[in-house]
């Protein structure tokens, strides 16, 4: 492979000497150009084949120049730095880089795989659902995987960061072409904020790789110039490398920025702080899509060959980065544009170049020029065949009947160059993504925007407007309409551009396939191996819808993602269906318009950081403690085990430690909604089943809610510490959406109660004294309240000062022991907790875990909304229907539990269960079923909700929800789990202290 | 006797002081010690409310979306019927007994809310570019100009953004989230230096 003589570049973009930059493709070393992109220097570096495709391996060269590249995909980098399917023609080369190629082995000249090819006619669209069914598809997958597929995933790490960040904006142009800039002009100068974003390492568009001039000066003089005067305006920012990839609603755009992806991994790591993307989340009132449009492939057999580029891809290889991938030029086109391929080949000294259209009859203008340029031209020919398989050798031509017909005479040429062309379809991904629509414009054979329905405007070739006349003139206005729009001063002095290029460019006659030809070699998408026979195979098995036909077949989806190849796969149904493309109609395009990195979608939100977790207010004291954290929401001690203790072994001395002295237990979390207002105890009575009116001042009351069909929401204690003053404690993890349901209903079922809602959850911190001698621990306080058990008793409140603070005091359990839940203000928290542990130090206090807690409770038959309850429990499953009777007031879900199934006697109620054996654990989630016999089918009569070893009682104990339970006491029944059957019996929730004597104790 | 001891920041306990307070020529975080913050609810044309606040707190209720200040005390909107009031730690006990023994009778409340919110105070010529990493609304300041304040999400939270002088932003997070906080905007900083 020997390097090719490199051109000067168009417009002088980059100065006149260009850097030598080193670089590494499958292993071997390169050298390009500073401000190459892999693509380039890769063509001047005569590497012919850069990829394999990805079902038949058929070797592959680079066919584009940008974004619409289907066979450059490579693996770039390693280790924290790698990034498969990356697009050779969209990697700005830097020193060092290092790239491999992809879906080959050993390697893309000689693959194995490559014999694949052979077997094509075996392997049609979707051969695999047809052939891949016995045993399974997971025998196949196997093999198939490694075979067919693009890059490999890293192994580890990304070593980059990703950062986000927002950007508000009154106009955003996507696309930094002509139409973008002069666009980006009218609108800028009027002083509105106005962000112009291109994709591309330099503004300029389609003009960075053509030869056009405007007003005289070559095109790129006149970009630089705009582009220096936008950069002085303060409200303007500039957006280059940025890739517009999705647009939703309310004109909300999303972006990526490659911000060191672009230098490579030794500049990154030198930059660590500063991230490798950055993804816009972009708020415009105004948007102008600007973003061009993409050449279509002609279709002929073998039209996937190494040596076969897109005719504009070709040029911009010669105008921008002085690269010429062959000496014979062919042109084969069916439209003008193509044409300024071989002019621009011929003005660098290249000859023997052959222009071969499909149209009969060229303009005579061109034919002109062609002949003065000498370049030979074939009018009303099309493409035969392709000589050569790793790189063109000749093309076969022959004329062009009509119709995509060849007569059967056939011309070989010699050329090693193959420019197509099939016309232009204008980039309408994102107009299509924000709910625009489209119509066929039969001049210029191609969608363009028809319906827009968000504030958008679409300009330039993305309209169909292929002048660069066109481009400058209706950008202009574009940009002074947005700056309208937003009551601004836009496009003052409209300029008049003289521009080499204002005829129209295209003169298009639509040649879809070549029909005379073989179908099964005449490539729609190169990318996935799609080819016209397999387009007539779909329509021959009856798929009619575009959106069918897609995914039978995998054309246009992939990372090509309807660029190159949408367009051709549609005609071609239309063609073979005999319908008009309008009746065809196109894919929906979806978000992203081009791959965007996961990591930039998930910025710094990945590891410890992903999702927000709470911590205690005294987490240090339960750190000193040695407490295992576990994760809650918030990260709560599970327990503190001492010397080689396991988590069983102490869980269960805490557990004793609470039953036979004292414990204690950071119940922060422990919801707190501060309810006031003159109608706040008619609140809470709506809200929650028990009756709360007849609660008295300092007194508390366990209270059950639900939502308005009578099942369970959540529990807890009700404080009320005043007249219009109540304290409602929630379950832990429950106070957010219940705050929400509170303020749901305060607001949109009754404003006109006089109620105000306070989260005041974490203004406190807690510390729950546990246990026969907790009394004595609280005592030992210094305090103004008095903790005697016959003045202060269960379930009632105290306020007062404590150890000098102001701090509340209730009488609750959830450990079926003396308690006092004490609460200050969380800035006290570890004070209060070195406190208590000092003055519980002579009685053995013991800090005691969720574990501890869990087993304490079900003891106890304390519930846990949630975890012992359904989406289907009610309150009259817990047997609470006789307080139901006796409340005199309505509330949410009253009206429910009037139905006869909520009071169904079969309905699961909630029960205690034991095993026979009682040295045998329950298992959570074991049904509960009537017979040890397992055969199917069996009833479930419900499960096991909650199970534990009770150390107290020396056996194991459970909770669970059965068919009719309460009725069912003493009752023998199994639990079945995982094959395995128990033998259980059914009794009361309360397996310890069933009459609550120690509470009071 | 024992006296508790009162904390009053929370960036020690949970980064080291390597990493914050963060201070370069483009940023300055860190966080304020703590102060007394007081939920305010009522009505808004209650005149009893307003003149109640006004006669304690020597502020009167700021309206959408404003933020008020009279010397070390402040108030700042946070919704139709809401109002958080800031003062000296100090003053915290007192003002809360004036003002529901003010309020007593009024269908109004006040709420002591200090240790419930952290806050960062945000300088610097990167300040609206580090807000922007953190949160959806337009801070720009002629969007945002000093003396206006919004409840938002910020850092996958819900929060509240003052700009409380041209350029200098305080932002009042959960205080038990302060791990999380800290520890996204040390890394949300890196890029400013």
């Amino acid at each position: 492979m020997n390097s090719v003589q490199r051109y000067p570049v168009a417009g002088n973009v980059l100065g006149d000497a260009r850097k030598i930059v080193n670089f590494e493709f499958d292993g071997r070393a390169y050298q390009g150009l500073e401000g190459d992109t892999l693509a380039s220097a890769l063509l001047a570096n005569g590497v012919n084949i850069v990829g394999r495709s990805f079902k038949l391996h058929r070797p592959r060269g680079l066919m584009g120049s940008w974004v619409e590249e289907a066979n450059g995909l490579v693996q770039l980098e390693s280790d924290g730095f790698a990034e498969p399917n990356a697009r050779a023609t969209m990697v700005m080369l830097y020193e060092g880089l290092k790239a491999r190629s992809q879906n080959a082995w050993p390697n893309v000249n000689f693959d194995v795989l490559g014999v694949l090819d052979k077997f094509h006619r075996l392997l049609p669209a979707s051969f695999y659902y047809k052939s891949m069914i016995w045993p399974t598809w997971h025998f196949y997958e196997r093999i198939v995987r490694p075979i067919a597929g693009l890059g490999k995933a890293p192994t580890v790490q990304d070593a980059q960061n990703y950062q986000k960040r927002n950007l508000h904006c009154d106009v955003l142009i996507c696309g930094g072409g002509p139409a973008g800039i002069s666009a980006a002009l009218a609108a800028g100068r009027s002083g509105l904020r106005v962000v112009l974003v291109d994709d591309q390492e330099h503004f300029g568009g389609a003009l960075l790789g053509e030869n056009h001039l405007i007003d005289g000066a070559p095109a790129l003089k006149w970009v630089e110039a705009a582009i220096a005067e936008l950069s002085t305006l303060p409200h303007v920012r500039l957006l280059p490398r940025t890739n517009v990839s999705g647009y939703y609603e309310n004109n909300f755009l999303v972006a990526a920025e490659r911000v060191t992806a672009h230098l490579g991994p030794n500049v990154a790591a030198k930059n660590a702080r500063v991230p490798r993307e950055r993804l816009w989340r972009i708020h415009a009132k105004e948007v102008i899509l600007a973003c061009g449009a993409l050449e279509r492939p002609l279709v002929f057999p073998n039209n996937d060959r190494p040596g076969v580029m897109l005719a504009s891809a070709v040029r911009h290889y010669a105008n921008r980065f002085g690269v010429v991938a062959g000496q014979r030029l062919m042109v084969a086109t069916n439209n003008d544009s193509a044409y300024r391929t071989a002019m621009d080949l011929r003005a660098l000294g290249f000859e023997a170049i052959t222009v071969v259209d499909t149209r009969p009859e060229i303009g005579e203008e061109l034919k002109r020029q062609l002949r003065a340029a000498g370049i030979r031209l074939l009018a009303g020919y099309g493409v035969h065949d392709v000589v050569g398989k790793k790189k063109v050798k000749a093309v076969q031509v022959a004329r062009h009947l009509g119709g995509g017909n060849l007569d059967g005479e056939v011309s070989s040429i010699p050329c090693d160059l193959l420019a197509i062309s099939s016309g232009w379809t204008p980039t309408i991904h994102l107009l299509s993504q924000s709910g625009g629509s489209l119509r066929y414009d039969e001049r210029r054979a191609c969608l363009v925007p028809d319906r827009i329905t968000q504030d958008l405007q679409v300009i330039g070739a993305a309209n169909g407007d292929m002048t660069l006349a066109e481009c400058l003139i209706t950008g202009f206005a574009a940009g002074a309409r947005a700056a309208q729009n937003l009551g601004a001063n836009g496009g003052q002095g409209a300029p008049k551009w003289d521009t080499s290029d204002d005829a129209d460019p295209l003169g298009i006659q639509s040649f879809w396939f070549t029909k005379s030809r073989p179908t099964d070699k005449q490539w729609l998408d190169f990318q996935y191996d799609v080819k016209v026979s397999d387009i007539e195979l779909a329509v021959r098995e009856n798929f009619v819808s575009v959106e069918h036909v897609k995914r039978y077949t995998t054309g246009g989806m992939s990372i090509d993602q309807g660029k190159s190849s949408n367009f051709n796969i549609l005609a071609v149904i239309a063609q073979l269906t005999g319908k008009s493309i309008p009746e065809v109609g196109t894919t929906k395009f979806r978000p992203p318009y081009q791959p965007v990195t996961i990591g930039a979608f998930a910025g710094p939100t990945t590891g410890k950081q992903y999702a927000p977790w709470q911590n205690l207010p005294a987490h240090e004291w339960h750190v000193k403690h040695k407490a295992v954290f576990g994760d809650y929401g918030w990260r709560r001690p599970d327990f503190y085990p001492r010397g080689n203790e396991d988590i069983h072994a102490a869980t269960l001395r805490e557990v004793n430690a609470v039953r036979t002295g004292v414990g204690m237990f950071d119940g922060s979390p422990l919801g707190k909604i501060e309810v006031k207002g003159q109608d706040a105890a008619t609140f809470i009575d709506r809200l929650y089943v028990n009756n709360i009116a007849s609660l008295k001042v300092g007194s508390a009351r366990y209270a059950v809610l639900t939502n308005e069909n009578g099942v369970l929401l959540d529990d807890g204690i009700i404080v009320r510490m005043g007249e219009e003053h109540f304290l409602v404690h929630t379950t832990s993890g429950a106070v957010g959406r219940m705050f929400l349901h509170f303020e749901d209903y305060l607001q949109c079922e009754w404003p006109d109660l006089r109620v105000h809602l306070s989260n005041a959850t974490t203004q406190w911190a807690n510390v729950t004294v546990t246990g026969p001698k907790s009394r004595l621990v609280m005592q030992k306080l210094d305090s103004d309240m008095d903790f005697a058990g016959d003045t202060f008793s269960h379930m009632q409140f105290l306020q007062g000062s404590l150890v000098g603070v102001p701090a509340r005091v209730l009488r609750a359990s959830f450990t079926g022991e003396t308690t006092y839940e004490v609460t200050v203000p969380a800035r006290y928290a570890l004070a209060i907790w070195e406190a208590v542990y000092e003055a519980g130090a002579e009685f053995g206090i013991t800090p005691y875990g969720v574990e501890a807690l869990e087993v304490l409770r079900t003891e106890k038959g304390y519930l846990h909304i949630g975890s012992d309850t359904d989406a289907c429990s009610n309150p009259l499953d817990l047997g609470m229907g006789r307080l139901i009777d006796r409340k005199p007031s309505d509330f949410i879900g009253r009206r429910s539990l009037q139905r006869e199934c909520e009071q169904d006697a079969d309905r699961r109620q909630f029960v205690g269960l034991e095993p026979i054996d009682t040295s045998v654990r329950l298992p959570v989630g074991g049904h509960v079923i009537n017979d040890s016999r397992t055969q199917s089918p069996i009833a479930s009569q419900g499960y096991v909700t909650s199970a534990c070893f009770s150390p107290t009682l020396n056996k194991h104990i459970g909770l669970g929800i059965v068919k009719a339970g309460s009725s069912r006491m003493g009752e023998q029944v199994y639990v079945y789990s995982n094959g395995n059957v128990i033998a259980a019996r059914i009794v009361a929730p309360a397996h310890f202290d069933p009459k609550g004597e120690r509470l009071n104790a | 006797m024992l006296e508790l001891k009162a904390r009053s920041t929370h960036a020690s306990r949970w980064v080291s002081s390597a990493q914050f307070p963060i201070s370069n020529s483009l940023l300055r975080i860190e966080e304020r010690p703590m102060r007394a913050i007081i939920r305010l609810q009522g009505a808004r044309n209650d005149e009893r409310f307003e003149s109640a606040v006004q006669a304690i707190v020597k502020l009167s209720l700021p309206g959408n979306g404003a933020y008020l200040v009279n010397g070390s005390r402040s108030i700042a909107w946070v919704g139709p019927s809401e109002w958080l009031l800031f003062a000296e730690l100090q003053e915290e006990a007192e003002l809360l007994s004036s003002l529901n023994q003010a309020l007593s009778g009024v269908f109004a409340s006040a709420t002591l809310m200090s240790d419930a919110r952290i806050c960062l105070t945000v300088q610097g010529p990167a300040a609206v570019d580090f807000l922007a990493k953190g949160c959806s609304v337009d801070i720009d300041p002629n969007a945002f100009p000093p003396g206006r304040v919004i409840a938002t999400r910020m850092a996958q939270q819900p929060s509240m953004v003052i700009h409380e002088s041209p350029g200098s932003y305080a932002l009042y997070f959960e205080s038990s989230l302060a791990a999380f906080t800290l520890n996204w905007v040390i890394e949300c900083a890196a890029e400013f230096v």
